[in-house]
């Protein structure tokens, strides 16, 4: 088959054009000699591999136009730094997610030897255009690594991460409105560490796990820089945009509104919690029917956990099982786990499910909710605070086949006590299943979390070398804790560990675990 | 007091440089191509290993917005780990204060 010339496809003009003649296609596969031979650096022999890669994408069903962009480069190995002499460019077509093309490429000098191989990803020009906010696609390889995990398309894809990015995103431009008006960058033109600074304002020391988080978050967004506990300015507050990120994030998935409006409250009570003119249980917890908006699986936002953890509980059922459900809240997790076995046809495995929540106002709404929904199911619902004995709370040992909850565990005063009585409920071959967001590291701050920093029975937990951080754990600090409390094939669905390389924020997941 | 984040190593590339790598590529819309700025990270990369270590490997370069020749181009090293097959070194190109390129580049 005969190929049209490459300088007639492609919208590179010389120099910059490295390919001369189309020798061989495929359909799936291009070679193409070099125009001109050398010196060539490893850039330009890897940019010669791109353009063949380009015609090659260009020439498919489907394909991408000559304005198609480079997403990025991965596993390039390079056999000769410079060269020279004609070589031959080979791009061989990998796969295809979504709007995604990736690409093999080879270059091999006249003599067949190898010079450099590697993929290259191209991308659609609109996902690199300048928008009003932007926000950098997922890494194709990790929709793959989801995909491979049945995690298709849902609840996973292209625009809850971008919605979730903007959250992310607007989380940051709270913290830098905040530090703009509270006077912190005044202050931070010389280092302080979190305690200095409070105490600088005349704050009272209730207001530090958020003020240390609105730090680590100025400093992940490059404003801070941070060493040895002190902060200082890096560079002037850039002009805000958090209205432009809200509106920009609103248009991309409007069921998350809850999430924007409770970091607005938690913005909003920040400077009177700082003061102790309030606290933020007083402050937040009040706002009943923003609550009941955010814990909803309306709200995509919160709903993730709660689907992802659906999955991995749907696929550990067993037949006539006992499940126990706790800090089931509002419903919404139990919502998401009926509506999964509904899906699958499943529900009769059931055998009886107690939905345990020790706020009452939240148990009688969830006992409303999945009542009505399932009122031919085996549903049981009473009062379990996970922190005291659960044995003495009518839950006996080795009862239930399955014990779950949505971020709950995470709230745990001391996390190893709770999981060895939950591990203590199960009977032998049950499963405990933790829905959580996992921090990607240690040290990473997690824009979800700022609301919660200002809660007494968010930060008042145990911390010590197993556990760093209140709020989300890592999947290590998880896999960890399941193993002391003495659970096997100890698993997290999906895979974050393996995710991580291809994305560095927050994960939900399901953190799974057996009873031997 | 320091001023600027702390990183390993950082470089400013000269705006003629960046207009020379964007010759064609594309006409009336320079933009630097991907493999240059590739190219410039493991530049700046081999300023935080020994002396003498060889590039083995790009073993990722991702590409979060344009690069457009400009005279406040950035090249910073930010981390250094050794790991099993030799050295890796995290580095980025900011401009206008912003992260446009990032990359995993791997010494032997």
């Amino acid at each position: 088959m005969t190929f049209p010339d490459p300088a007639t496809l492609l919208r590179h003009r010389p120099p910059a054009v490295l390919v001369r003649e189309v020798v061989e296609f495929t359909g799936d596969r291009l070679v193409a000699t070099s125009n001109g031979a050398g010196p060539w650096a490893w850039p330009a022999l890897l940019e010669g591999g791109a353009q063949t890669a380009g015609l090659l994408i260009g020439a498919q069903q489907g394909g991408l136009s000559n304005r198609a962009v480079i997403a990025d480069y991965r596993n390039v190995v390079i056999g000769a730094v410079t060269h020279q002499g004609a070589v031959r460019f080979t791009a061989t077509i990998d796969r295809r997610i979504m709007a995604f093309w990736l690409c093999q490429i080879a270059v091999h000098d006249a003599g067949g030897a190898l010079l450099l191989e590697g993929i290259v990803t191209l991308a659609p020009p609109v996902m690199m255009s300048r928008t009003p906010v932007e926000v950098v696609p997922l890494d194709p390889q990790a929709y793959a690594l989801l995909a491979a995990e049945g995690f298709e398309d849902e609840p996973f894809n292209a625009d809850q991460h971008t919605a979730c990015e903007l959250i992310e995103r607007y989380a940051g431009e709270l913290a830098a409105d905040l530090c703009r008006r509270e006077g912190l960058d005044a202050l931070l033109t010389t280092g302080q560490t979190a305690d200095e600074l409070r105490r600088a304002c005349g704050w009272g020391p209730q207001i530090l796990p958020a003020l240390s988080w609105l730090l680590a978050r100025l400093t992940a967004d490059g404003m801070l820089a941070h060493d040895g506990g002190a902060y200082w300015l890096a560079r002037p507050l850039p002009a805000p945009r958090g209205p432009e990120v809200r509106q920009y994030g609103l248009e991309a998935d409007p069921s998350y509104a809850p999430a924007y409006e409770l970091l607005d409250e938690a913005a909003r009570a920040f400077a009177a919690v700082a003061r102790g003119e309030t606290t933020g249980e007083q402050a937040l917890l009040g706002k009943l029917g923003l609550w009941i908006r955010y814990f909803d699986n309306r709200n995509a936002y919160y709903a993730l956990n709660n689907r992802v953890a659906a999955r991995a509980v749907a696929d550990r059922l067993g037949d006539a099982a006992q499940v126990l459900e706790v800090g089931a809240g509002l419903g919404s997790a139990g919502e998401a786990l009926l509506d999964e076995l509904a899906a699958r046809g499943t529900l009769g495995r059931v055998a009886a499910y107690q939905v345990t929540e020790p706020v009452q106002l939240f148990r009688r709404r969830a006992e409303r909710v999945l009542s009505g929904l399932h009122p031919a199911l085996p549903l049981r619902f009473g009062v379990l605070d996970v922190n005291e004995p659960w044995e003495a709370q009518g839950i006996a040992p080795a009862s239930q086949h399955l014990v779950w909850g949505v971020n709950v565990f995470h709230l745990a005063h001391d996390l190893d006590p709770v999981l060895a009585e939950a591990a203590g409920a199960l009977a032998p071959g049950g499963w405990l299943i933790a829905g959580e967001g996992i921090r990607p590291a240690g040290d990473t701050v997690v824009g979800a979390e700022f609301p919660f920093r200002l809660l007494e029975s968010f930060t008042s937990v145990r911390l010590d070398a197993t556990r760093r951080t209140p709020g989300f754990l890592t999947a290590e600090e998880w896999q960890a804790a399941f193993a002391r409390a003495g659970l096997t094939e100890v698993a997290l669905v999906p895979d974050v560990v393996r995710l991580r390389a291809y994305y560095r924020g927050m994960l939900a997941a399901a953190v799974c675990g057996r009873k031997p | 007091m320091p001023t600027e984040r702390p990183v390993l190593a950082r470089s400013a590339v000269p705006r003629a440089r960046l207009e020379a790598l964007c010759a064609g590529h594309f006409p009336d819309d320079p933009i630097v191509p991907g493999a240059y700025i590739a190219g410039l990270l493991a530049e700046v990369a081999a300023l935080a290993v020994e002396p003498g270590a060889r590039l083995a490997a790009i073993e990722r370069c991702k590409f979060l917005v344009p690069l457009r020749p400009s005279d406040d181009v950035v090249l910073i090293a930010v981390s250094a780990t050794g790991e099993r097959y030799g050295t890796v070194v995290w580095a980025e190109v900011h401009a206008g204060g912003e992260r446009t390129a990032q990359a995993l580049v791997r010494f032997a």
